[in-house]
């Protein structure tokens, strides 16, 4: 059997423990908003979302390499041959030093472009697997620098008009998509008083680049 | 019950201790995050280590990446030897390596510096003592305007496919997760990087910044720098070479 007294006692810790707890609570509550924690959950399912991707292209990667290794190994012969030639386009392509030609978009912008506007656009596609790209026909390459000039915005020497055509290619529904997502760039320039249109280029409309107009070499830089 | 009773009674003991316990017990759940959401916590610790898992995988697989690059140059460089069509096939190959980023190399150039500022020291304006996505564009662009032949940040090269964009509190670039402070190491020809750096328009706002002690942005000169090559994967699954 309990005593009264014990029972009123139970009651009295019990109470003040929940009191306690729920002081606490109503605390934290009313100094931290939950959006914080909200943000940082979409963060983190962004940064395993990028993580799973890069990791995915990674084994891609090594599964080619070891493919053209063992070529490289067993045959010195014309297959050889085929193969570095193949390996050399596509390094070509990245450097800007051959004309490259594939499906993707273009992407006009026209208003009071901003030189760090348009590199927005460029880091943007970039984000979304564009693998070669031009502005206003002239090849990007990965020393291209956007910047204000006198008279407007200047890439690479070039001065822009009011409007700029980004041509890029890739996978043109991930990057229209990534483009256009709620609060994305269009919106952002839109804001800016930029009006940006976006056509699909695949098929009969691929997007051909012209080759970038200087060869590039190092004055400064040599391997180890 | 009134206060007197209570004392009288000893509850009044009872009752701040019960208090007290309350409090003990609630502060640590609440400093997990209970408070916000029940579940908030548990899904932060799973996460958390995710990320983690996932980056150590990473890392892993770059090594992986660069270790048969290096070997394919080797096996390549082996059959140049032997023939005249291959050996030029593997000096053009060579050539684009280089350009590409997928060789090591050194030089002169800089080391540019950029790092948060004192958050609690910022006041109203906690955006200016921390280092933007676009404080790194920006660097980098001006970096390749005065002519920088290759770059690396936190020892990660930067190659065509880098973007750059902030996720929280840490810097994306490429496929890598950073935080500041960035390290930004640029070959080229110094006086013109670090001229470039002093007098850009651009970067006014990030000079600014740093001149009032809200953010750290340090250029400094080195004989010889060496950057890394790209252990990521370069895509190019869309383009191909045009006539």
């Amino acid at each position: 059997m309990v005593s009264p007294s014990l029972w009123r006692r139970s009651i009295i810790v019990l109470s003040a423990v929940a009191v306690g707890l729920i002081a606490v609570v109503v605390a934290k509550g009313s100094a931290a908003p939950p959006a914080p924690n909200y943000v940082l959950e979409q963060d983190e399912a962004e940064i395993v979302s990028a993580l799973l991707s890069a990791n995915d292209g990674l084994r891609d990667e090594i599964e080619r390499l070891d493919r053209e290794i063992q070529a490289a190994s067993s045959d010195r012969g014309s297959g050889r041959l085929e193969e570095m030639a193949e390996a050399l386009n596509a390094l070509r392509v990245v450097n800007g030093d051959v004309a490259a030609v594939g499906p993707g978009v273009e992407v006009r912008a026209s208003g009071d472009l901003t030189a760090a506007l348009l590199r927005d656009l460029v880091n943007e596609l970039k984000s979304a697997g564009a693998e070669a790209m031009a502005i206003d026909g002239r090849r990007l390459n990965l020393w291209s620098a956007i910047y204000e000039g006198e008279s407007g915005v200047v890439v690479d020497g070039q001065t822009l008009g009011n409007a700029a055509t980004l041509e890029a290619i890739g996978d043109a529904g991930t990057m229209t998509e990534a483009l256009e997502r709620p609060g994305g760039l269009v919106s952002l320039l839109a804001r800016s008083g930029i009006d940006v249109t976006i056509r699909t280029r695949t098929g009969a409309e691929e997007v051909v680049l012209p080759v970038y107009p200087e060869p590039r070499a190092f004055r400064f830089a040599a391997g180890r | 019950m009134n206060l007197a009773s209570l004392r009288g009674s000893g509850s009044l003991g009872w009752l701040l201790g019960g208090l007290l316990l309350g409090l003990l017990l609630a502060f640590p759940l609440a400093s997990l995050g209970m408070a916000g959401s029940p579940t908030a916590w548990l899904r932060r610790g799973a996460e958390d280590s995710l990320v983690a898992r996932l980056e150590q995988e990473q890392d892993v697989l770059r090594q992986g990446v660069e270790a048969r690059r290096q070997l394919l140059a080797q096996v390549d460089e082996q059959a140049a030897g032997q023939s005249l069509m291959l050996g030029e096939l593997e000096a053009e190959l060579a050539q684009n390596r280089v350009l590409a980023g997928l060789t090591e190399v050194q030089g002169p150039g800089v080391v540019v510096t950029l790092a948060d500022g004192d958050l609690a020291s910022a006041g109203e304006e906690p955006d200016l003592a921390i280092i933007h996505d676009y404080d790194l564009v920006d660097v980098l662009n001006a970096l390749w305007g005065a002519g920088a032949e290759v770059i690396s940040v936190n020892g990660d090269r930067i190659v065509f496919g880098s973007y750059v964009y902030c996720v929280g509190s840490t810097i994306i670039v490429g496929d890598r997760r950073l935080s500041p402070p960035l390290a930004l190491q640029a070959v080229g020809d110094r006086q013109r990087m670090a001229a470039m750096l002093a007098q850009d328009p651009e970067l006014e706002g990030l000079r600014q910044r740093a001149s009032l002690g809200s953010v750290t942005f340090k250029v400094e000169g080195r004989e010889d720098i060496v950057c890394p090559p790209y252990s990521g994967a370069i895509q190019h699954r869309f383009a191909r070479a045009g006539d």
